[in-house]
């Protein structure tokens, strides 16, 4: 009975420990709870420019290529819009203060699987919900963390530069996604790497390109 | 009223004028002329059938432009484009990225820019056979014959357009129309026009055209 009760605290010990390492705020320190605005974590879209970018999406065994264009169409509006090399619209969010709203999608993908798992990480990539939810604020030197209040685990990391680093989601059952960005010199995306870890298999790549004239 | 007071004025007058009259001139140049409904079809089908067994190859640049109405946006993409009669194709995109598919008989290949190659089976993927089928159809002209579309005929000084209209349900979910524009010789396509139901529009226009070219079969293959 003993020794039961000894293996079990050891594991549990473990199992704690495992969990304290694994939390993307080890080491900060809790500053306050905020809502975070564009001034604080620069966004990925604003009204400045459109950005391109060549995307790669492979989920499971198949395989989408083609190019997702953000931009900011009117003030509060902006759209995520994924065109194939061929000129094929695959889908186009609408994304306002109120509603993140998929506008068209190209029949073959447009399965509830498919769509809602696009919208999570579409949502995730553009930080949607750091500008709309109230925030708990972490710092470590130069190094920001904000993650969001209530149920989601979701860990956005901002440098010095109030450019966003990475973003993680913490799911059940060892499900996470990581969302690392490169940023480019004028602190736009030069690439996004998003990785869904555990049951979902799921990579979405994607590298800045600049426009070509007709 | 405008009154032209000075000398420096009177200098500057025939300048202006001829400035306008470029603006004319290539206004005229680029603007498409209007289209009536072609007078005689039977011709024009005649012409397309001979293009269709005359034409055992093209090879061509093209430029893609994908205008997104809503987003008042426009995505340009260039590259080089080959069809070899009787299933082959080959769309190489150089710009913005360099990306190639090949379409050889039933088998699609393609190849991005890290070198990496796809292959599908045509005949397991409806979507890229149905693509193939309008790609093969409009080039070889074998589109007139297909029932998969209503066609309207049009014509004007410059060029004959047919506007293909989708009778088949799902093909009518992400195409409206096709307009495929021939020079009057009726030598090739020049242009195609894929009209989507939210109204953007995907344009490629065929420029720098060799037909009956000695083409390699090997530009078919990708390795």
């Amino acid at each position: 009975m003993q020794r039961f009760r000894h293996k079990h605290l050891f594991l549990s010990s473990l199992l704690l420990l495992w969990l304290g390492g694994c939390s993307p705020v080890r080491g900060y320190k809790l500053i306050g709870t905020s809502k975070v605005d564009k001034n604080t974590v620069l966004p990925i879209i604003d009204s400045a420019q459109s950005l391109l970018y060549k995307t790669n999406i492979q989920l499971y065994r198949k395989h989408y290529s083609g190019i997702i264009l953000l931009k900011q169409t009117a003030p509060k509006t902006a759209h995520v819009t994924f065109v194939t090399e061929i000129g094929m619209k695959m889908f186009d969010y609408e994304i306002s203060d109120s509603s993140f709203k998929l506008i068209s999608i190209f029949e073959p993908i447009n399965q509830p699987r498919i769509t809602t798992m696009l919208e999570s990480d579409m949502k995730l990539i553009v930080l949607y919900q750091l500008y709309k939810t109230e925030s708990l604020h972490f710092r470590n030197g130069t190094s920001n963390i904000y993650k969001i209040k209530g149920k989601k685990r979701d860990y956005y990391t901002v440098g010095a530069t109030h450019a966003i680093d990475h973003v993680r989601r913490k799911g059940i059952f060892f499900n996470t996604v990581k969302i690392n960005y490169l940023m480019a010199e004028d602190l736009k995306p030069q690439e996004i790497k998003l990785r869904h870890k555990g049951l979902l298999r799921l990579k979405i790549n994607l590298k800045r390109i600049s426009k070509s004239e007709p | 009223m405008w009154v032209w007071k000075n000398s420096a004025n009177n200098v500057l007058m025939p300048s202006i004028i001829l400035y306008v009259l470029l603006l004319l001139t290539s206004f005229g140049v680029s603007a498409q002329l209007p289209f009536k409904h072609m007078k005689d079809t039977s011709a024009f089908k005649i012409k397309v059938d001979k293009m269709s067994k005359e034409t055992n190859s093209i090879e061509s640049d093209f430029t893609q432009i994908k205008d997104l109405k809503m987003l008042s946006e426009k995505i340009v993409s260039k590259g080089k484009f080959v069809f070899m009669k009787q299933n082959n194709l080959r769309w190489e995109y150089l710009e913005p990225y360099r990306y190639v598919i090949v379409i050889n008989k039933d088998k699609i290949l393609i190849k991005d820019e890290n070198n990496k190659i796809k292959k599908y089976d045509m005949n397991a993927n409806k979507v890229f056979k149905e693509i193939n089928d309008i790609m093969i159809s409009c080039v070889n002209g074998d589109v007139l014959r297909s029932n998969k579309f209503r066609i309207t005929y049009f014509e004007n000084e410059k060029q004959f357009k047919l506007e293909l209209t989708p009778t088949v349900k799902t093909m009518q979910e992400s195409l409206k129309t096709i307009n495929m524009y021939f020079d009057k010789s009726v030598s090739s396509v020049v242009k195609i026009e894929m009209i989507e139901p939210g109204n953007d529009i995907t344009t490629i226009d065929f420029s720098n055209k060799k037909l009956n070219a000695a083409v390699s079969p090997q530009t078919f293959i990708l390795k």
